[in-house]
């Protein structure tokens, strides 16, 4: 599950990736997709509904940014498999 | 009743020393973890003050605004020297930030601004332009003190207030966060973090009596299910200012702050933070909106306003005139020429290029604007702007920039370039070159190369041609 999410998190950033000139191999589990510029906040938050859509729940936005795991590609991915286990 | 009742200050300065003589050990400042009492403040201010007037010639003070204790001192002592500060943002490109540091040395004062206390700077900010060039507009203590003047008598603030300070101090919406609370003695609290994530938590935390931000802060803690009912039972009065404020976002920050007033302010920088202002009914029935934005009210007293070619139906631009009001752009008489005008009577306007509907009552209504200039996140966007440093890419022939609404949510900047050579598609480098130049809340949201500018029949650009050909359905 955890590659499933990977994937369609990435495949919806892969065209900001390209615009900034960064490949999805650089990119790592615990770099800051949004406090490094690469998405605004808006961005992100229609990026999770789209995950959420996806994958059929929904997460809790406040318990993640509390444990510091928001907007993180491993963060969100772990946030996600979490919801969908629990 | 309003709990201002002694003198009347007429600067930030002396109105900051009343209030820290007035309530020494509360708490004024809550950055981070550590609260700082005014008593605090004011010493770091008055060294601040004296380091200030001995190495510091001119009148305005760059500071770095990263919203540490240093930088809240720095622009208080700047004041305590008869000095005005100008904001640098710590987020800005360099270029940008020495372009205003430069900008505000190179710029003269009148010397009666010089002698009249009330009309020195009290700050120098710079806004969007339209020729490529943010423009500068310094807003005079006088300016500002009618702002505060105004805004203390209609709302009961106390000592007791706690006030947020989300906003950047590059943005003078910030300056009714510092001011106001330092008028009131209350504790002006800056959050950590200044992302809507992390809204939530700050509130809970720090639990402000008084909130201020734009409307689309509480758009997106709406789109994360943070305004759960009765979350924030703190806040007692909400402002919204810097953007249209739909219906649908009151109605949600409503649930979230059962407790709060809320009220929408309106006004450019070149007014001085807001000159209009409605308070919105508890009853959602009696909101009086447009279109689903709810009006910007009526502007305050002590100001003036009037609409320039008016239609049978009120609609018209909205010039504004009066105290908050500034003289004009600040070193840069060609912006005057086209936002400013004197009437026979030989009263100042500005032009706000701002469409707008007065209603029966006097209420008006913001219907759009007039110009290529567009709100991101709250901040003025001349996209004219964008234009102009894409343009100066040396691979660039021709930019457009164009805002295109999106149906959920705010719109999308897109530029459209029109290479130098055909083959060139670099969008790594036109991100690049944006990010250098311009803040990050002007980099366009999407880079279309193109290979012609459409032109309609009078030979202008055809911007619904561009948007067909080039985005709609890509």
């Amino acid at each position: 599950m955890e590659n499933e999410i990977r994937v369609c998190l990435f495949n919806m950033i892969l065209e900001k990736l390209r615009r900034i000139g960064v490949s999805e191999s650089e990119i790592g589990d615990d770099f800051d997709l949004v406090g490094s510029g690469l998405l605004n906040s808006l961005e992100f938050v229609e990026i999770v509904a789209l995950l959420e859509k996806e994958f059929h729940c929904e997460i809790d936005y406040e318990a993640a940014f509390e444990k510091g795991e928001l907007t993180t590609p491993g963060g969100l991915i772990r946030t996600f498999e979490n919801h969908m286990h629990g | 009743m309003s709990h201002h009742t002694y003198p009347k200050p007429k600067t930030l300065a002396e109105l900051f020393l009343q209030t820290a003589e007035r309530y020494p050990d509360r708490p004024g400042l809550h950055p981070g973890l550590h609260p700082y009492s005014y008593a605090q403040l004011k010493q770091a201010a008055m060294e601040a003050a004296e380091n200030i007037s001995r190495n510091h010639s001119g009148p305005f003070v760059p500071v770095m605004a990263d919203k540490s204790f240093v930088c809240y001192t720095t622009i208080l002592g700047a004041l305590l020297a008869g000095k005005a500060y100008l904001p640098l943002n710590p987020k800005f490109p360099e270029a940008r930030n020495r372009f205003m540091t430069e900008k505000a040395q190179k710029g003269s004062l009148e010397i009666a601004y010089l002698e009249d206390p009330g009309r020195m700077p009290a700050y120098l900010l710079f806004t969007s332009g339209s020729t490529g060039e943010p423009k500068g507009v310094a807003v005079s203590q006088a300016n500002v003190c009618a702002y505060l003047d105004f805004m203390l008598e209609a709302y009961d603030f106390s000592p007791e207030d706690r006030f947020t300070q989300v906003f950047d101090l590059t943005f003078d919406l910030s300056v009714h966060d510092l001011f106001l609370c330092w008028s009131t003695g209350g504790c002006l609290c800056v959050p950590d973090d200044n992302s809507s994530f992390a809204m939530a938590k700050f509130i809970k935390e720090v639990k402000p009596t008084v909130w201020f931000s734009v409307p689309s802060t509480i758009m997106l803690m709406d789109r994360m299910r943070l305004l759960k009912p009765d979350a924030f039972p703190s806040v007692r009065l909400s402002f919204f200012c810097g953007e249209p404020l739909y219906d649908s976002t009151v109605e949600a920050w409503k649930q979230a702050v059962p407790n709060s007033r809320i009220v929408n302010l309106y006004g450019p920088t070149e007014a001085t933070i807001a000159i209009s202002r409605y308070d919105i009914p508890a009853n959602a029935e009696m909101v009086k909106q447009e279109m689903g934005i709810v009006s910007i009210g009526k502007i305050f007293q002590e100001n003036d306003y009037l609409l320039h070619e008016p239609s049978q139906d009120k609609r018209g631009e909205l010039c504004l005139s009066g105290k908050q009001v500034v003289d004009g752009y600040f070193d840069n008489p060609a912006a005057d020429r086209q936002s400013f005008f004197t009437d026979n009577a030989g009263k100042r306007w500005y032009k706000t290029g701002d469409l707008v509907r007065e209603d029966a009552g006097g209420d008006l209504f913001f219907l759009g604007r007039l110009d290529a200039e567009v709100k991101v996140s709250g901040y003025r966007v001349n996209l004219s702007e964008i234009e102009s440093v894409l343009t100066a890419h040396p691979s660039v022939d021709q930019a457009v920039v164009l805002y295109k609404n999106q149906n959920d949510g705010p719109g999308i900047m897109i530029a459209f370039i029109l290479p130098e050579n055909k083959d060139y598609s670099n969008e790594p480098e036109m991100d690049a070159w944006c990010r250098t130049k311009l803040p990050w809340y002007m980099i366009p949201g999407k880079f279309i190369f193109v290979d012609e500018i459409p032109l309609n029949r009078n030979g202008k650009m055809d911007k619904q041609a561009l948007l067909q050909k080039y985005y709609d359905g890509k």
